[in-house]
């Protein structure tokens, strides 16, 4: 969709056309899902996030005047959506945390289906890509927020300063901090990171 | 270079974000050093894994959810609408009133002269009151038209500005506060005098009003007079000794009482 039709569609959209609107939704919707999913890392919320985003999408439609581009108007109100739904259930957590005096928080995240037991029968790169998710949803949720939008989802680090709303020094400086933690979560020595890193050696045999 | 400095510069290095300068020291460190050069390995094989994240079902009832979400927002919003379009028309009555108050107001307050004058109106009577001079067929009716007319702009305005009584009142006040200067002038030339006024007037493009009519002037008013000197340098020629006085200095129209 190149810009003049897309303002087009906003305009008409602002005007309520459904038609441009479900128009603007369809092109952005997987975007938007793919944010929630690897930021809430579970499927259903990140189907009921992704229904809220875009609800205020058509809300805030009015309030969209083309100072930035629609795509990082749109993902910023995804970041946003994101960043508010984990603040929630965090408190959630931290109220039951308390109330089963489990201390270690980190249990909660670990808390997965243990079927890495069996990694021999999954497909390599599907084990990987578990391993990564459970890595990233360790990461604290600036880090996650970063590595999301630029190497899962690709942007620019310009975009990324303008989704965030950040100067593009914290975006480099950020980037950097994140990738280097998340490297650090995949090299220690223990289920289901150990064999992370070597994995890749065995890969790299066979090839 | 050391290698914590060539580790926090890494992420930078696959992004293309560093100088020409620190590229090339970063490469020279990693050819010496093997641990770098292991940390590069898994940064990019890392991001490598990341990337295939991107490739995300999304659940097929989804758009489906959304657009259903959407249609349900459409009709909570109707249900609101006819409040809003309710407030509206009261506001639009409510202005429509104010505006007929206003108008006959000006119709029974026409041909008094009183200072400070209401610009548009006494304007726009001026002119039809010398109409009303040379032919006799022209009735009450188009005076208060004409009126009318010079009302509509100020009517539109107000409407557009979602039609509040308030902004009625303002745009009345403001028409109504225009400063007007004031000249008495005392001459022994007053045909003279009368005529220069009225030169000047026609030249300037200023249309004055004559009072209490053309033919037999006591007063004349210019509006947005724009060099009074001029005008009075030219009085000052025909009679150098005239006496004038002034009242309210510096207003954008000019009242004229002749003596």
């Amino acid at each position: 969709m190149d810009d003049a039709a897309e303002i087009q569609l906003v305009n008409r959209a602002k005007l309520g056309d459904i038609n441009a609107f479900e128009t603007i939704i369809s092109a952005h919707e997987k975007g938007i899902y793919t944010i929630c999913l690897r930021m809430l890392s579970q499927e259903q919320e990140a189907y009921d996030a992704t229904q809220e985003v875009c609800i205020k999408i058509w809300r805030q439609l009015h309030n969209f005047k083309g100072e930035s581009k629609l795509k990082t108007w749109i993902y910023r109100i995804t970041t946003n959506q994101c960043l508010d739904k984990l603040r929630k259930t965090k408190n959630k957590r931290e109220i039951s945390l308390f109330q089963t005096r489990v201390e270690d928080d980190s249990e909660w995240v670990m808390d997965k289906p243990s079927e890495k037991e069996n990694t021999e029968e999954i497909v390599e790169h599907k084990e990987l890509q578990e391993v990564l998710k459970q890595a990233i949803a360790e990461l604290k949720e600036a880090y996650r927020m970063i590595i999301i939008l630029r190497d899962i989802n690709d942007y620019s680090y310009d975009e990324i300063a303008e989704i965030l709303n950040i100067s593009l020094g914290t975006v480099k400086s950020r980037i950097s901090r994140a990738r280097g933690a998340l490297k650090k979560i995949l090299e220690q020595n223990k289920e289901p990171y150990k064999s992370f890193f070597v994995k890749k050696g065995n890969k790299e045999g066979k090839l | 270079m050391k290698c914590y400095e060539c580790t926090s510069k890494l992420s930078d290095y696959i992004d293309n974000k560093l100088t020409e300068q620190e590229q090339n020291d970063v490469e020279r460190h990693l050819k010496d050093c093997p641990s770098c050069s292991e940390a590069l390995v898994h940064l990019q094989y890392m991001l490598e894994n990341i990337s295939a994240l991107k490739e995300v079902d999304m659940p097929a009832s989804l758009h489906k959810d959304i657009m259903a979400k959407i249609y349900k927002e459409i009709k909570q919003e109707k249900k609101v609408i006819p409040f809003k379009t309710w407030m509206k028309s009261i506001a639009s009555i409510a202005a429509a009133m104010l505006i007929v108050v206003v108008l006959i107001d000006a119709s029974h307050n026409g041909g008094k002269g009183s200072a400070p004058l209401d610009r548009s109106k006494a304007d726009m009577k001026g002119v039809a009151r010398s109409e009303v001079m040379e032919s006799a067929i022209l009735s009450d009716d188009i005076e208060a038209n004409k009126v009318q007319e010079a009302e509509a702009p100020m009517l539109k305005r107000a409407a557009e500005d979602s039609a509040t009584s308030e902004s009625v009142k303002d745009s009345k006040v403001q028409a109504s506060e225009e400063p007007l200067e004031e000249w008495e002038i005392t001459t022994s030339e007053k045909e003279k005098i009368i005529a220069a006024i009225k030169d000047y007037g026609d030249k300037n493009n200023l249309q004055p009003e004559y009072l209490p009519n053309e033919k037999d002037v006591s007063s004349i008013i210019l509006y947005k007079i724009q060099n009074k000197d001029e005008l009075l340098e030219g009085l000052y020629k025909i009679e150098p000794k005239l006496q004038i006085t002034k009242k309210e200095e510096g207003g954008e129209n000019l009242k004229i009482i002749i003596k």
